[in-house]
């Protein structure tokens, strides 16, 4: 009895201990099962993941390289509508001369030629025919300067505003003796870009200083410049003339638009237009202040020498 | 004396154009012949002629660039490449100022390139003095 109750107990510890021992095997085979089911699921979505990942970048590189092959062809369809349209401004300006050079000069020899058989009245409608045709070649030279400005190829290098400035204004001063011209000429930092096209900036804003200042006695210029950040500058002319009212300064720069009749000052209106083109081209902006009869001054920002940032 | 000495070859399709053209020369006692062609291919038959023999040399050929047929260029850059017609004085006389044309022109090796001025004053003047120049002060090999 002992005995058995010994084994029956034995058996039972025993028993117990397998069982413990068996239970504990299955606890860390299921443990190790979900480890492993946990893993294989980890492993599965970790593999989706990669894989959709990839799709997405593989869409958005396709997406990426089909908008940059749609700007390459709009970009390209602009700028050949583009030059479509410079290419027949310029046939068109250009196929206005001839009938033109015919109406100014046959009026002329008629003029020259049949003194006697035109009276006073049939004279003054021939001279204003003339001048009607000298204004319209002016305005014809002046539109293709413009489209020309627009259409040239730009060579950049550094260019010391110092001496193109001055060089401008001292052949201006030569055209125009009889004017008294004060020109104070401040440092100015150099620029990068087209030097045949900014000089004409130049001669452009140079010339409308001294044209605009033409009713006062003396005339009083000012050119200078401040550096706006590292690579750029901000040059200005400035002149004591007939100025403007700020209401139209949006009008300045247009073809063609003039704040000032024929009579009071002569001109097309097309330099300041050729001036925003060209420092547009550039990369800069150009803009005016002014008061009537108070003078304006015209500024205009163009890359700082070195700066060999891309413009059009 | 060459008998062509004072003979000039206009190539120009603008009849007005023409006409200002030779009354302006005219004007000014220059010429005794002046041959008017009204295409490059007018110009060119003018020169060397339907059927080959001497090339015609006029002292000075006035050429237009856009005309009808062969242009100006085609005309230039046939004179130019024959051993005959190189040494004839070719004056581009035109309404384009274009950089490509005076640029292209001077490679065929034009003498020189005038942009014709839409002011009829301006016009006798630059037709004039191309004459002056042309034909009294300036010198071309027999």
């Amino acid at each position: 009895m002992r005995t058995h109750e010994l084994t029956l107990t034995l058996f039972g510890r025993t028993g117990h201990l397998r069982l413990s021992v068996g239970l504990l095997g299955l606890a860390v085979i299921l443990i190790l099962a979900i480890l492993l089911a946990v893993a294989v699921v980890l492993a599965v979505i970790a593999r989706r993941r990669a894989r959709e990942a990839q799709r997405a970048q593989e869409e958005l590189n396709q997406l990426n390289a089909d908008l940059e092959r749609h700007v390459a062809e709009r970009t390209q369809q602009l700028q050949d509508a583009n030059k479509q349209l410079e290419s027949f401004s310029y046939s068109v300006a250009h196929d206005l001369k001839a009938p033109l050079r015919a109406i100014g000069g046959f009026s002329k020899i008629l003029m020259e030629d049949c003194p006697s058989q035109l009276d006073e009245e049939a004279q003054r409608y021939l001279q204003s025919i003339v001048g009607g045709a000298q204004r319209m070649g002016k305005l014809i030279e002046d539109l293709l300067a413009f489209s020309r400005q627009g259409r040239k190829e730009m060579t950049p290098s550094d260019i010391d505003m110092d001496e193109l400035a001055k060089s401008v204004f001292e052949e201006l001063r030569s055209a125009t003796p009889e004017r008294k011209l004060e020109c104070r000429l401040q440092p100015l930092s150099p620029a990068r870009g087209d030097r045949a096209m900014i000089r004409q900036v130049w001669v452009n804003l140079l010339s409308n200083a001294i044209k605009f200042t033409g009713p006062k006695d003396i005339a009083s210029i000012e050119v200078g410049c401040s550096p706006n950040g590292a690579d750029q500058n901000t040059y200005y002319v400035k002149d004591n003339g007939a100025g403007f009212d700020m209401e139209y300064a949006g009008k300045l720069f247009g073809v063609f638009q003039r704040l000032h009749s024929g009579q009071e000052f002569e001109g097309t209106g097309v330099g300041l237009a050729i001036v925003q083109r060209v420092v547009q081209r550039h990369g800069g902006r150009v803009w005016a202040e002014g008061k009537v009869n108070q003078g304006a001054t015209f500024h205009f920002t163009l890359p700082a020498e070195g700066n060999h940032h891309e413009s059009q | 004396m060459n008998p062509n000495e004072l003979h000039v070859l206009l190539v120009e399709d603008n009849p007005d154009d023409v006409a200002l053209t030779l009354r302006t020369l005219k004007k000014h006692h220059f010429i005794n012949t002046i041959h008017v062609a009204n295409d490059g291919v007018a110009a060119l038959e003018h020169i060397f002629g339907a059927t080959a023999g001497a090339p015609c040399i006029p002292r000075m050929i006035l050429l237009d660039l856009k005309l009808p047929k062969v242009d100006g260029l085609e005309v230039l850059r046939a004179l130019k490449a024959d051993e005959r017609t190189k040494t004839i004085p070719v004056v581009v006389l035109t309404s384009s100022g274009e950089d490509r044309d005076l640029a292209e022109c001077y490679k065929l090796g034009v003498n020189s390139y005038i942009v014709k001025p839409v002011e009829f004053d301006d016009f006798t003047r630059s037709v004039s003095e191309l004459g002056e120049y042309w034909l009294r002060l300036n010198k071309t090999p027999e």
